[in-house]
């Protein structure tokens, strides 16, 4: 079991910072996933705390203990890797083995336990297997045994199922959830994917070119989102983001076409005249005659696409074009003239030139 | 016992990391230098003195020696029949590889393609003695087997070997026999990494199957030609094995290149040591200055 | 289609020119003089192993053969114990001395073996182990260990870094880790190299004949029955050709799928 804390993480390629001091603390047991695009210094981040990469600045501490001057291997971290990683030359049995092996635990111990271990994960048939006779979704479990079975006080994983097809990474999601939940050990996970973030992590961190956009557990980066950044980076589908102006009036935004009324909390945070981008998430524009009171707007329908039990509907107001995502029994013709209206709790007001939240009373679902 | 080799300065920089590193490049790396120092300083000492191996003591003369090279004609000979030698081999050989690479590539596919690159490396793996041996018993006047198709038709059998006009071309020709060879199949191994789509769209393009090569993949291949060029032409200094074995210099000297002069003069009959240590330094020049250019190309191309 | 025939016919006629000179002389070290000394080729004969027996029991032959059994077992021995460490650290634990030492090494294959005899030559006699089985090993060893050192790298560079890694952080150590996951992936590769390394001083002739007037190896036994004046042996020369060409392609196979690896690799 342990604590990790980070302070002022720095990583250095010669001229080039891949990370500009970041901060982070995970606290025992926790899930953390660093999610961000490719490039942005997430796998970075894990090697240094693998002790596979040196830390150019800052200081890492696990449980307490700074930690950047010991060695990969006394670290008692395990790791899983985007391409496995197992050895080419060993079965599934002895893969799972190996760390055991130099521990010189006794020899009927580790087949119980390599056993214990393979049935958790379902491979007791593929034990006597070569990784090349193993699928994809096959070997990232024998990798994930290898890791599990020492019970390290870290685990750490590095893009684990972006190689997987769709539905092996949805089922290998699910071990993971699992053996987090058996296993309790603090974890660090790192993805570009937001769903596999969403459902997994206690808390995200959000990555871009080296910095941390914002920490917070899923319901408050979906709800709360710190900057425009990972405002369109989490949710499906994306979050309407619109370029607006306050109006002189300080009371409104407006566009071309488009006036959306503030509630007093939202424009106590803006100045009159200043740019912002307003967000707001497809699910959040309602057709007008479900939500009473609203202000209404004129939309045509643009394109209607069925997603099951939900409709996506990209519609036009003005010359903005907005996605909506309403109830398939809700559905309009393309074509059609209908009335929207915008949930004014799913309103989020961004600054335009900086990117960040403009933080205004309370975001009522982020509770 | 291991935390202590790892040195956790923030150099940045990561330096040969543990005692692992250390051991394992620091022995061979030192007897390598040791044992390529002699070489190439005790070269250049003995050039400066008189040494030899007929009679006991020495002394210091300067740079005697490569005077006296200036003026052996002996030397210029060897200097000719060498740079001959380099001519005939390198573009021998990489013109048989050119040819045979592709015409392998265009008439033979699969299996088959493996089976003749196998037949192909033979030669190369011979040692330049028994290659040397075997093609000495075919020229043979009495009863080789080059001879027998002259005989045929009744012309009087050639002594390739004694002859001063044939022998350097008779070695040639086994030396290409080894190096042309292996050179296709390392060509036609190159060949088979190209990708399809450029040679596939100069061959919609009604190009023939040699324009194709000559204005396609050849080109494409052009760096890998080059190295093989120069590799040829530094391995091409070393012919010695070779021409001791069929010719040993001869008829004369119409087939002694300048390494061969070197040992002749050096522990052959003379034992002048000292003036076969310039020759070597020459020799040594020449193949440093093709090696440099050799690894300078290479570099410049390699991905 | 045509075209095609008649490149396949191209390439069987060129094969056979390619091959037949070994099989000659294989065909002719079953034969007895007299067949051999004809003007006339003969291919149907009374094949005999009289010329292998002769060629076995000479005592100069055995102890050619003797000599390069051990010579260029020691050196490649010393070899591999130096040189594939040597390799992996270069990949792994230094990657920035590399490019320097992988030139150093190539340069060192690039000397011509003249500049090396001679002062060999005055320096092992100052030492007084000239004409020592001792002597040649360790300047074979210079062509060893660099030999596999070059052509050891590209093995180890193909050893996927994760795996490594992973040993890594289960605990092993960096020799551990060399030798339990490292190693054992990259041998398929290693295995040509020490047999294109093996290939190369088995073949060996200069250094052999200047350094050695007692202790020599093969080659020097072979190269000598050319100076033999007009009495020439063919067939003991052909039996012993064939002898001394024997062990490089015994290991034809296993080079070929070196070659492979090596271009599959590096491209």
């Amino acid at each position: 079991m342990a604590t990790i804390d980070i302070e002022k993480f720095v990583k250095q390629y010669g001229p080039v910072r891949a990370l500009h001091e970041v901060d982070l603390h995970i606290a025992d047991g926790e899930f953390v996933v660093l999610l961000g695009p490719s490039g942005c210094g997430k796998s970075t981040m894990l090697r240094m705390i693998a002790g596979l990469e040196e830390i150019s600045g800052g200081v890492l501490r696990i449980n307490g203990k700074p930690m950047n001057a010991v060695p990969a291997r006394d670290r008692d971290i395990a790791m899983v890797f985007q391409n496995y990683a197992l050895y080419p030359h060993m079965t599934a049995y002895d893969n799972i083995a190996f760390g055991l092996r130099r521990l010189k635990v006794p020899k009927p111990e580790i087949d119980r336990r390599v056993r214990q271990t393979a049935e958790l994960l379902a491979l007791t048939a593929y034990l006597d297997r070569k990784p090349r006779q193993l699928s994809g979704g096959q070997q990232q479990r024998v990798a994930m045994g290898r890791a599990m079975i020492k019970t390290p006080q870290v685990f750490l994983f590095d893009e684990p199922l972006s190689n997987l097809d769709a539905t092996l990474r949805d089922q290998l999601r699910v071990e993971v959830k699992k053996l987090h939940m058996l296993l309790r050990t603090t974890t660090v996970f790192v993805t570009h994917d937001q769903l596999e973030a969403m459902t997994l992590a206690d808390k995200i961190v959000v990555m871009r070119d080296g910095h941390v956009e914002q920490i917070g557990t899923p319901r408050e980066v979906y709800y709360a989102p710190a900057s425009l950044f990972v405002a369109r980076f989490i949710g499906t589908p994306a979050m309407n983001l619109l370029p607006m102006q306050v109006a002189p009036d300080g009371a409104r935004l407006v566009a071309d076409g488009l006036s959306i009324v503030l509630d007093p909390e939202q424009a106590a945070g803006v100045q009159a005249g200043q740019v912002v981008t307003l967000g707001i998430r497809p699910k959040d524009l309602r057709l007008a005659h479900l939500q009473p009171g609203a202000e209404r707007h004129a939309a045509t329908v643009m394109l209607s696409e069925m997603m099951g039990a939900e409709t996506l509907m990209q519609v036009r107001v003005g010359a903005t074009e907005l996605l909506m995502l309403v109830d398939d029994r809700d559905t309009a013709a393309t074509g059609s003239m209908i009335e929207i209206a915008f949930a004014p709790e799913g309103l989020r007001l961004f600054d335009a030139a900086s990117g960040k939240a403009i933080v205004a009373g309370r975001a009522s679902r982020a509770a | 016992m291991d935390t202590a080799d790892l040195q956790a300065e923030p150099s940045g920089k990561l330096l040969p990391r543990g005692r692992f590193a250390r051991l394992a490049l620091g022995p061979p790396l030192a007897l390598l230098v040791l044992m390529s120092l002699p070489p190439t300083i005790g070269a250049l000492l003995l050039a400066f003195r008189n040494v030899s191996l007929m009679s006991p003591g020495s002394r210091w003369v300067g740079f005697a020696n490569f005077a006296r090279m200036l003026t052996d004609r002996r030397l210029h000979n060897a200097l000719r029949i060498s740079l001959l030698w380099e001519v005939v081999t390198v573009a021998g050989a990489v013109v048989v590889a050119v040819l045979l690479s592709v015409l392998i590539f265009e008439s033979i596919k699969g299996r088959a393609r493996d089976v003749i690159c196998l037949a192909l490396i033979l030669p190369i793996l011979l040692p330049r003695v028994s290659a040397g041996l075997i093609w000495r018993f075919m020229y043979s006047p009495l009863m080789g087997v080059v001879n027998y198709p002259l005989q045929l038709v009744g012309l009087p059998p050639v002594e390739y070997l004694s002859q001063p006009g044939t022998a350097l071309y008779a070695v040639a020709v086994v030396d290409i026999w080894q190096w042309g060879l292996f050179f296709a199949v390392i060509m036609l191994k190159l060949l088979e990494t190209l990708p399809a789509s450029p040679l596939e769209a100069a061959r919609l393009d009604h190009a023939s199957t040699w324009g194709v090569h000559w204005f396609v993949s050849l080109p494409m291949l052009r760096p890998a030609l080059i190295t093989m060029l120069f590799v040829k032409a530094v391995e091409s200094l070393r012919s010695f094995d070779l021409i001791y074995t069929m010719t040993n210099g001869g008829p004369g000297i119409a087939t002694e290149t300048l390494d061969l002069y070197a040992y002749q003069t050096g522990i052959g009959m003379s034992g002048r040591i000292s003036y076969a240590a310039a020759m070597s330094v020459l020799l040594l020049i020449l193949s440093t200055i093709a090696f440099s250019v050799l690894w300078k190309r290479s570099q410049r191309w390699s991905a | 289609m045509m075209r095609r025939l008649g490149g396949v016919i191209t390439v069987v006629v060129l094969l056979f020119a390619t091959l037949f000179p070994v099989l000659w002389t294989l065909l002719s070290s079953f034969k007895t003089l007299k067949d051999i000394v004809t003007p006339v080729p003969t291919l149907l004969f009374q094949p005999t192993w009289q010329n292998y027996a002769d060629v076995l029991a000479t005592p100069s032959v055995q102890h050619g053969l003797a000599n390069s059994a051990i010579v260029v077992g020691c050196s490649l021995g010393i070899g591999m114990l130096l040189g594939v460490p040597a390799a992996y650290a270069l990949v792994r634990h230094a990657p920035h001395l590399k490019s320097d030492v992988l030139f150093y090494v190539l340069s060192l294959r690039f000397m011509p073996p003249v500049a090396i005899a001679i002062p060999f030559i005055v320096i092992y006699s100052d030492l007084g182990i000239n004409d020592t089985r001792f002597s040649l090993i360790l300047t074979y060893c210079l062509t060893t260990i660099s030999t596999i050192i070059w052509l050891g790298v590209p093995a180890f560079e193909q050893v996927p870094r994760e795996i490594e890694e992973a040993a890594t952080l289960e605990g092993y150590t960096q020799f551990q880790v060399f030798q339990k996951v490292a190693l054992p992936v990259a041998i398929p590769s290693l295995i040509g190299a020490i047999l294109f390394t093996f290939v190369i001083v088995w073949n060996e002739l200069l250094i052999a004949l200047s350094l050695t007037s007692q202790n020599f190896t093969l080659p020097v036994v072979a190269a000598s029955f050319t100076t033999m004046g007009m009495e020439v042996p063919w067939g003991i020369i052909n039996a012993s050709t064939i002898l001394l060409a024997l062990p490089p392609f015994l290991f034809i196979g296993v080079i070929m799928r070196f070659l492979n690896r090596f271009f599959r690799a590096t491209h």
